[in-house]
């Protein structure tokens, strides 16, 4: 008798230990991790040649050709529309891609060379230049306290690889901002 | 804001017919050159191309987690807001990106977004659910990423692009699964087959258990009876049994 019931028991526990366990698990997914840091609205807005679907940078060159400048206006101005300053950074967007073939391409980097070119934009009232990083690194910080409703206007320029052959390429970089330091 | 203020200007120029004395006409004749340079302002303003902008803001500054997050596990994060800051509607999107800061770089494969494209009218916004999937074998130590609204740009258009993008800190930290949680992680990674095959051992379980209580209990019968018969022997006064 001693003996059944204590069977009852564990095959009691035993179904119990699936319920148990699925309200545990319903608790963890129900779990929001993190706690969010809030501030006053911070924003970019971009203008100008390079950021209109129809109004690319086109930069025209030959292999191992330093320094072009893109065809038309070459300035693109950064204004701060946001509540808060913000600390504005120059990171990847993307290498340059062929545009027909996707899977040619070359990189981005700090030095100019084979396989590799070098995106460079230039601050116009500070009087100082940043190199487009290459893919997977770390943003440049240009400024470290942009002012609301402070504008910056910036040029571009592009220097080839030095085993550049031609056609038409596709690439982009970006213009970003967090909080002031 | 600058139109307000050359209305405010104008306004302040214009006659005021209420006081015409020769002073003033003579004043409002020294004023009349400024006027016209005011309204030639005011024209060439209007005349002039406004640019569109792309623009991109958040009110998230960071999003911060304290507790050590076991390698394994999967993780939903507080939401944050994306707004569309620019002048043009544009399709947005969410690009993790590396920080300058210091700590271990968090691959991009770590995340997804719920939604992970969206598209904003100018001054309209988003709230982003980010879920953070950190596998078995991540290193333990402090991670850092930025979570970046990005304007969606054309994939094929020709040339050079420039993109904004703005977004929340992520930071949070990592350290190795203990050994249940590690069960758990399992457990959950083979979802739903892992739930079944633990519930066919249960089964199992409980019908050994029945089976063993069923048969101990048919064994034990036989040799209750006998005991009994015994004893019934040994109780009789004539000592034979009925």
């Amino acid at each position: 008798m001693k003996t059944s019931r204590m069977a009852i028991l564990l095959a009691a526990a035993a179904l119990l230990l699936p319920a148990t366990a699925t309200s545990a698990f319903a608790a963890e997914n129900g779990t929001v991790y993190g706690r969010a840091t809030m501030t006053p609205v911070m924003s970019i807005v971009i203008s100008a040649d390079g950021t209109e679907a129809d109004l690319p940078l086109i930069y025209r060159g030959a292999a191992g050709e330093k320094n072009v400048h893109p065809d038309r206006d070459n300035t693109f101005m950064v204004t701060n529309n946001g509540a808060s300053p913000v600390s504005l950074y120059l990171a990847f967007g993307s290498n340059p891609t062929d545009a027909s073939d996707p899977a040619s391409y070359y990189d981005l980097g700090s030095t100019c060379g084979e396989n590799r070119a070098v995106w460079t934009v230039h601050a116009g009232g500070a009087d100082s230049s940043y190199d487009v990083p290459a893919e997977n690194t770390a943003p440049v910080q240009m400024t470290r306290s942009f002012e609301v409703d402070g504008s910056s206007w910036f040029t571009s320029l592009f220097s080839f690889p030095s085993n550049y052959t031609g056609g038409t390429f596709n690439m982009s970089l970006l213009i970003t901002a967090s909080a002031a330091q | 804001m600058r139109i307000s203020r050359l209305v405010t200007l104008l306004a302040a120029a214009a006659p005021n017919q209420r006081g015409a004395t020769r002073e003033w006409e003579w004043s409002s004749m020294k004023r009349f050159p400024v006027f016209c340079v005011l309204v030639l302002a005011v024209l060439l303003c209007a005349a002039a191309p406004a640019f569109a902008g792309i623009g991109v803001g958040t009110d998230t500054r960071s999003i911060e987690i304290s507790r050590p997050l076991a390698a394994g596990g999967t993780y939903a994060l507080i939401p944050f807001s994306i707004i569309n800051t620019g002048t043009e509607a544009s399709g947005y999107g969410i690009l993790p990106s590396p920080t300058s800061k210091p700590g271990r770089r968090v691959p991009p494969s770590w995340l997804s977004f719920d939604p992970a494209a969206f598209y904003l009218h100018p001054e309209q916004s988003a709230r982003v659910a980010a879920t953070l999937h950190i596998p078995a074998d991540a290193a333990p130590g402090t991670y850092q990423i930025q979570l970046l609204g990005v304007p969606k740009l054309p994939d094929l258009a020709q040339g050079g692009r420039v993109n904004v993008g703005v977004g929340p800190l992520l930071s949070f930290t990592v350290v190795a699964p203990s050994i249940w949680q590690r069960a758990y992680f399992v457990f959950m990674d083979h979802m739903p087959w892992s739930a079944v095959a633990v519930f066919v051992l249960l089964v199992l379980v409980v019908a050994a258990i029945v089976l063993l209580v069923l048969r101990r209990r048919g064994r034990r019968r036989p040799a209750d009876s006998a005991v009994q018969g015994a004893a019934l022997a040994a109780a009789s006064p004539s000592g034979r049994t009925i």
